[in-house]
């Protein structure tokens, strides 16, 4: 059967006209980003007024309006402007840190940046298909929450939960060094277990943080009662999920 | 962002492969193009950086099966899709392959890729949970259940 199988799949090739037809549209499109800087560079009357309306818009594209945490374990913040794109990263610990150096994110949309975050080698160490990733979000007003989420959705193939932040949970998170998104888990779990302090939480996966939410785990001893292929256990993980049972 | 030298040499060398995977999952010519044009310009301006060519090959596997996935997904995707394309180009195979294809072609989606990946492409169950990021027990499940079901429709003993 194998045999039947990829002798029916030889048959099936790309033409000439699909290949050549893509080559040209990825072409154009990037070409189209090129010619958009071009036009900055206009007579000298104009070029005065484009720079003062750039530097009003250079201030604004500067400004931060939201800010995504995306926390699995690693912990990635966002920070994006009025016109949804990346203006600032940050990651927190080490394995965050490995994976924001192996991409550029700066003034991407900030659904091109999570795609190119999810898909990336560094991040496929600590996802599986049934990973759980907390996105918080912190925003001006309740219809930026929901395009946001909508749009973190969208572009996401693992289970996402979404929670929203405000600008004290923030400050109190920059405080702690911790992402608001865990920050925020870490509030929950608060609730339910006191005697958790921030510094422990910090060596936790969001995945850790939940089961013990849920009430899933045994505190005291530690361990995870349904740690099957989950892998996302502290910091000292080495991140492979794949051949795990 | 990659040359337009680099990515037609990608062009060139995974197009077949992403036509495949796109066969699995979409229906129409128009949808296989907006795929082609989705993966290598996500190749072009996100320029990963590869260990090896198999290393490219997985990432690109990886970014089609998304990029289909998120389509058939998609609000704005037109409700109905045209039959002509897939049918056209399975009429034009002689009739053992058109059996083998329609058969795994009319799996539910969650076999079709691990199927491909497994018969065609030749990846082991372990390196096939890599690209899917699925568990090795859920992959060889799939598996498992897909022989099953091709055995049912196209028969043969044969299968291993």
């Amino acid at each position: 059967m194998s045999n039947r199988i990829q002798h029916a799949f030889d048959q099936i090739h790309a033409d000439e006209r699909l290949k050549h037809d893509t080559m040209a549209a990825v072409n154009r499109r990037a070409y189209q980003n090129t010619k958009r800087k071009n036009f900055l560079f206009r007579p000298i009357p104009v070029v005065c007024s484009l720079l003062i309306v750039s530097m009003i818009g250079l201030a604004s594209y500067f400004t931060p309006i939201s800010a995504i945490s995306i926390d699995i374990n690693p912990s990635i913040e966002l920070k994006l402007n009025a016109y949804n794109r990346v203006i600032q990263t940050t990651a927190y610990g080490p394995q965050a840190e490995q994976v924001l150096s192996s991409l550029d994110l700066m003034n991407h949309t900030y659904t091109d940046a999570i795609s190119q975050m999810m898909e990336s080698d560094e991040m496929a160490k600590y996802l599986t298909n049934d990973t759980d990733v907390s996105v918080t979000v912190l925003s001006p007003n309740q219809q930026k929450y929901e395009e946001i989420t909508q749009g973190v959705s969208g572009c996401m193939h693992q289970n996402v939960s979404c929670h929203q932040a405000d600008s004290e949970l923030v400050k109190a998170a920059e405080e702690a060094n911790l992402s608001f998104g865990k920050y925020r888990a870490y509030l929950q779990l608060q609730q339910t277990h006191p005697e958790i302090t921030i510094e422990e939480v910090r060596h936790m996966s969001m995945y850790e943080i939940q089961q013990l939410i849920d009430g899933e785990t045994d505190v005291s001893s530690g361990q995870q009662q349904n740690q099957q292929g989950m892998g996302q256990n502290n910091d000292h993980h080495n991140g492979h999920h794949h051949g795990q049972e | 962002m990659l040359s337009e030298q680099q990515v037609n040499r990608a062009i060139e060398l995974y197009a077949d492969m992403i036509k495949k995977i796109c066969m699995l999952h979409l229906k129409n010519h128009a949808d296989t193009e907006d795929i082609f044009q989705t993966v290598f310009l996500k190749y072009m301006t996100a320029s990963p950086v590869f260990e090896n060519q198999e290393h490219e090959k997985a990432w690109l596997i990886r970014v089609t099966i998304n990029a289909c996935h998120d389509l058939i997904r998609s609000f704005f995707r037109s409700k109905t899709v045209s039959l002509d394309a897939v049918s056209e180009q399975l009429s034009e195979l002689s009739i053992p392959d058109r059996d083998v294809l329609e058969a795994v072609l009319s799996l539910p989606v969650q076999y079709k890729d691990v199927v491909y990946l497994y018969y065609y492409e030749g990846y082991s169950a372990v390196e096939i949970a890599g690209i899917l990021h699925k568990k090795v027990n859920t992959i060889y499940t799939l598996l498992s259940r897909a022989k099953a079901l091709l055995k049912k429709t196209l028969g043969g003993d044969d299968f291993e």
